[in-house]
């Protein structure tokens, strides 16, 4: 066992996803398996892809003064964050000085505004960008505007390892408060970069799924033996930690514990992933919470719906799990990159909130090989999890695990802390 | 080139902030600074940038005090003007 200074709680929720806008529409989201893909198309790109997009233009959330260095990345990360922080009663960090701190994930940063700069300069031959450009597209560029903002004046760090950025980010937040380095810190992520350049990047790749003839919404069907590739989303997801004491002094009730962290790599290949690194995560994040594998009620899973992804997963688990409840929310909320640790680490801890069981939808023939105790089609609402685990896999390599546990006396999702 | 009037390169400065920034014109005075109405040195240097597109000119003096007015900005723009013309 990791011996621990400090319990890290969760007090606050922050989404922005195409399940939800909020966290109480993402548990509405969860508990009624509602789809957030649909056809996408551009101009520029031959056929229609699934996605999980955000119909939403963030921009007017912001002042023309504010926007020349907001991408839309930072748009969202930006609302998620404030959300997160004022779920938990605070606007402002000031008064914790170097100890709050701020951890975000993100693969692709500002690409719509770098892309867009590419344009230009190919195009129509510009030989300067606008001066706001670089910051607009840097990959810290979120996490900065979001520093300054709400004054958080320790650590702000950016990870970024694929499919499991935000996943470290928290994970790393959670240690350092554990470790008493830090009392509080936002932890999370985002993605927005659903444009046609990048959208043909993953086209390259093969990896994406085809629509669905009948129901877009259907088309990223994890687990599934009919699935065809992963649905690529957008969203911005941001939790707030902080030690057991801290939340205690300032009067802040908390949605869950987050009691274990496992990271590990596979030292294997740069885009395919193998059990071995996974498994090792998988343990590492049950010794860091002092768990057997069979305390663990749910798990949700990375399992994108790529043929090959799937059931290398699949071994993982069932090497390390006896007969844990899974599932893949992937099939509804699409692949957020970024943000996808931190998504289905939210959906983790509404689980262990809510005594729910998520689904994984259009899973109505389970493939051989990913053979699992799948929680298919439809949630269970009124299972009572105790411990709930998310786990993440990332290109390159890298295989993160974070363990929520239940509190009694949680607070509810939509119920805010009093300000301190 | 016909020498450029101080009211005619204070129009398309005001102009561009009510475009780009959605500063309106009667916040800005001679004596207002950029910072007043919110922007930075990178927006400053965007509007001088703007400036040159929209006056066809180019401004190779881009010396200015730390917290420019708008008199500052026309000051800067004719000093350039003299300088070509001599």
């Amino acid at each position: 066992m990791i011996r621990k200074k400090h319990d890290v709680v969760v007090t606050g929720l922050g989404v922005i996803s195409p399940i939800g806008l909020n966290v109480g529409e993402l548990l509405t989201s969860l508990r009624q398996n509602r789809s957030g893909i649909r056809l996408w198309e551009s101009s520029l790109l031959d056929k229609q892809f699934p996605a999980a997009v955000i119909d939403r233009d963030f921009s007017a959330e912001f002042s023309k003064l504010e926007l020349p260095y907001l991408d839309r990345c930072s748009q969202i990360a930006i609302l998620a964050a404030r959300q997160a922080a004022a779920d938990g009663g605070l606007q402002q960090f000031a008064e914790f000085g170097p100890r709050a701190g701020l951890f975000y994930g993100s693969v692709g940063g500002g690409v719509t505004t770098e892309h867009e700069w590419v344009r230009q300069f190919y195009v129509e031959r510009k030989q300067q960008s606008k001066p706001y450009t670089i910051m607009a597209c840097m990959l810290n560029a979120a996490p900065a505007h979001i520093s300054i903002r709400h004054q958080i004046l320790g650590p702000v760090m950016t990870h970024s390892s694929a499919c499991t950025s935000s996943g470290s980010a928290i994970g790393d937040a959670g240690r350092a408060i554990r470790d008493g380095y830090l009392d509080i810190a936002l932890a999370g992520g985002a993605e927005a970069a659903l444009l046609p350049t990048f959208v043909a990047l993953w086209g390259g790749l093969r990896a994406l799924a085809e629509a669905d003839r009948d129901d877009a919404g259907r088309s990223c069907r994890p687990f599934a033996k009919s699935r065809s590739g992963l649905v690529l989303g957008e969203g911005a997801v941001f939790l707030l930690l902080e030690s057991r004491e801290h939340a205690q002094r300032r009067g802040a009730a908390c949605y869950c514990a987050l009691s274990g962290y496992g990271i590990a790599s596979d030292g294997y290949h740069i885009g395919s992933p193998k059990a071995d690194g996974q498994i090792s995560a998988l343990r590492e994040a049950l010794r860091d919470a002092d768990l057997a594998p069979e305390r663990i009620g749910y798990v949700n899973a990375h399992a994108t719906a790529t043929p090959g992804g799937d059931p290398i997963e699949a071994t993982a688990l069932r090497t390390v799990f006896n007969d844990v409840p899974v599932s893949s929310t992937k099939a509804i909320h699409g692949h957020l990159l970024g943000a996808a640790s931190a998504l289905e680490l939210a959906t983790a801890i509404l689980a262990v909130n809510q005594s729910l069981l998520p689904a994984t939808a259009h899973l109505d023939e389970i493939d051989p090989a990913c053979a699992l105790n799948h929680v298919a089609n439809t949630p269970v609402a009124g299972h009572r999890i105790e411990h709930a685990l998310s786990f993440s896999a990332g290109f390159g390599g890298t295989n993160v695990a974070l363990i929520v546990s239940r509190e009694d006396s949680a607070k509810l999702p939509g119920v805010t802390c009093q300000k301190s | 080139m016909n020498k450029l009037d101080a009211v005619h390169i204070q129009t398309v400065v005001k102009d561009f902030l009510g475009e780009r920034f959605d500063i309106s014109a009667d916040k800005i005075a001679d004596d207002t600074s950029i910072r007043d109405v919110g922007l930075d040195s990178m927006m400053m240097l965007e509007v001088m940038l703007e400036l040159e597109d929209r006056l066809g000119i180019k401004l190779k003096d881009l010396a200015m005090p730390a917290n420019p007015t708008l008199r500052d900005v026309v000051a800067l723009v004719e000093r350039n003007q003299s300088a070509q013309t001599q």
